[in-house]
């Protein structure tokens, strides 16, 4: 056996595990060749020597030590087992993950709606100053938009009262803005104000009762000089038999008579004419007329009153009047307001009636 | 207390049927070749004794994956070598190995005589040396074989190479093992 063989063999050699004649030829070739049998003694001395290593003890408690650990394991499970935990054990000893899942839905539902919020109010919740802004022409006519709007949907809440008011000046409303924008303001007010008007005419007429200016029989204040309604059988004032519906701005009678007041010496001589006009003054049927131009007519105007008469006894109730009173003037209904009236219905009369006529200042004693 | 007769496939099975105590006997029964495997691997007592502690708690962890083809033994001296084997790499990587095996290597023989005793005990030092010179994997395959005495093939179980592989690497382990030690034990007999 030369030396390569041995080398080859020499592993099972020193572990014992080759067969009976391969070992002795081996063995025989260790003996006669000195180097090789150095070298299986070398290696038969390492493995000797680390077989000879001593076998040391663990530390002492080293078993409990470990078993310590491994009940703490079973108390706490680990990180991967937390999040992996069935869902019985996720709601019963770890809640962590269902705290999260439901922090992320309520945070989704609050982005949710958060979201519509914003998108319902972005149209309408711009701030003042840049919907009144100089030069933002498209804001400034969806703002005179919307109140045409919004005048659209006025007449319907109208009451005489407020309709008495339209007639009144309109005040000046105050700006909402800024000082900066006070020249966008006054042009605002400017718009503001012909749409005021522009409404006030395309505004339909309104059916209202008659706004009555008759004074009850027999309470007359301060004008004795006027005798108690006139005693005519056929006539009957207006507010007390209204069967007509008349709009107010287009007020229609059948007939105006202007008429005066006979004066009765010794009730004038007595009281004084300060009252008469005091009461004249006071009247409020002739409040609006004393706001007109001052004309001596106009500015003694005492009082108004309407009659419903039938049409065949028109001529009956205008001697009547000639006899209480002096007619100074008579307007005729156009011929279109005649068809209108016809005959079935009472005719209505408007009578102005002017207070008795001044006496005239006697001259002075030289 | 599981008794100390049943096999360890046995506590296994126990183990894996949630009884804890079982893990306690096979902990017990192989603390001390686990230990003094990774003890012979890193060189350092304390390191060995931390190391085999995870050493048998990641087996606990793992043990629901141990599935008894190969000896519940073959499967923890796989896991100590890993764990021996990362721990010397990073060991060595912060060169940390500096700690004397003198103040390490505990006495074996309760009454040595004073001249044998020193000389076994520095001639242990050498070997404990060597072998921590060694590559991990060829120091592995020696302490397998030639410390624990393990058979070939559960050496190629533990190790997950051939048997032939196995005997080759080994015999090139303690011709590495050889050359480390030439210098101290074979200097003097080639002078001679």
């Amino acid at each position: 056996m030369i030396c390569e063989e041995v080398k080859a063999h020499l592993l099972d050699y020193l572990d014992k595990t080759l067969d009976t004649p391969t070992m002795t030829r081996v063995a025989t070739h260790l003996i006669s060749c000195a180097p090789c049998g150095a070298e299986a003694s070398e290696l038969a001395d390492c493995i000797d020597q680390v077989a000879a290593l001593p076998a040391l003890e663990p530390p002492l408690g080293f078993a409990q030590r470990v078993m310590a650990h491994v009940r703490e394991i079973e108390v706490r499970p680990s990180l991967w087992e937390r999040i992996f935990l069935p869902w019985s054990h996720w709601t019963k000893k770890m809640p962590l993950q269902a705290g999260a899942l439901l922090m992320v839905g309520i945070i989704g539902i609050v982005l949710y709606q958060k979201d519509d919020r914003l998108k319902t109010t972005e149209p309408t919740n711009r701030p003042l100053s840049a919907s009144i802004e100089p030069g933002n022409a498209s804001d400034e006519s969806k703002l005179v938009d919307s109140r045409q709007t919004d005048k659209k949907k006025e007449p319907a809440l109208q009451s005489p009262i407020a309709l008495a008011k339209r007639a009144e000046p309109v005040p000046e409303k105050k700006p909402l803005s800024l000082p900066s924008s006070a020249p966008s303001q006054s042009a605002k007010n400017e718009v503001e104000a012909r749409l005021e008007d522009t409404q006030i005419l395309r505004r339909p007429p309104i059916q209202v009762q008659e706004a009555s200016t008759m004074r009850e029989p027999g309470r007359f204040s301060g004008d004795t000089g006027f005798a108690p309604p006139m005693p005519l059988g056929g006539l009957r004032s207006a507010p007390m038999a209204l069967d007509r519906i008349i709009p107010l701005g287009e007020r229609v009678t059948d007939h105006e008579f202007v008429v005066r007041r006979r004066p009765r010496r010794d009730l004038a001589e007595t009281v004084g004419m300060d009252s008469t006009l005091k009461s004249a003054e006071t009247d409020s049927v002739a409040r609006p007329a004393a706001s007109a131009p001052a004309t001596p007519r106009i500015e003694s105007i005492a009082e108004i009153r309407f009659y419903n008469v039938a049409p065949e006894h028109f001529e009956y109730f205008k001697k009547e009047l000639a006899s209480e009173a002096i007619i100074e003037a008579e307007s005729k209904p156009a011929a279109k307001e005649k068809e209108v009236a016809g005959f079935d219905r009472l005719l209505l009369i408007k009578v102005t009636i002017l207070p008795p006529a001044l006496p005239e200042p006697s001259a002075p004693p030289r | 207390m599981v008794s100390e007769a049943i096999s360890d496939a046995e506590c296994v099975r126990k183990l894996q049927r949630g009884e804890t105590d079982a893990f306690e006997t096979l902990i017990r029964r192989h603390q001390k070749t686990i230990f003094n495997l990774v003890y012979r691997m890193l060189g350092d007592y304390d390191e060995a004794a931390e190391i085999s502690q995870e050493v048998f708690l990641s087996a606990y962890r793992a043990i629901g994956n141990f599935r008894g083809d190969a000896n519940f033994s073959t499967w923890l001296y796989r896991i100590a070598l890993n764990h021996a084997t990362t721990r010397r790499k990073s060991l060595n990587t912060r060169q940390q190995r500096s700690v004397p095996i003198e103040n390490t290597e505990p006495a074996s023989d309760p009454h040595p005589g004073p001249a044998e005793s020193m000389e076994k005990k520095e001639i242990r030092q050498r070997v404990q040396q060597a072998l921590n010179r060694l590559d991990p994997d060829d120091a592995a395959v020696i302490l397998l074989r030639d410390l624990q005495d393990v058979p070939y093939e559960e050496v190629a179980r533990v190790l997950e190479i051939p048997i032939g592989t196995v005997k080759s690497r080994l015999h090139r382990a303690r011709l590495a093992l050889k050359s480390e030690l030439a210098s101290y034990f074979y200097a003097g007999r080639k002078a001679v």
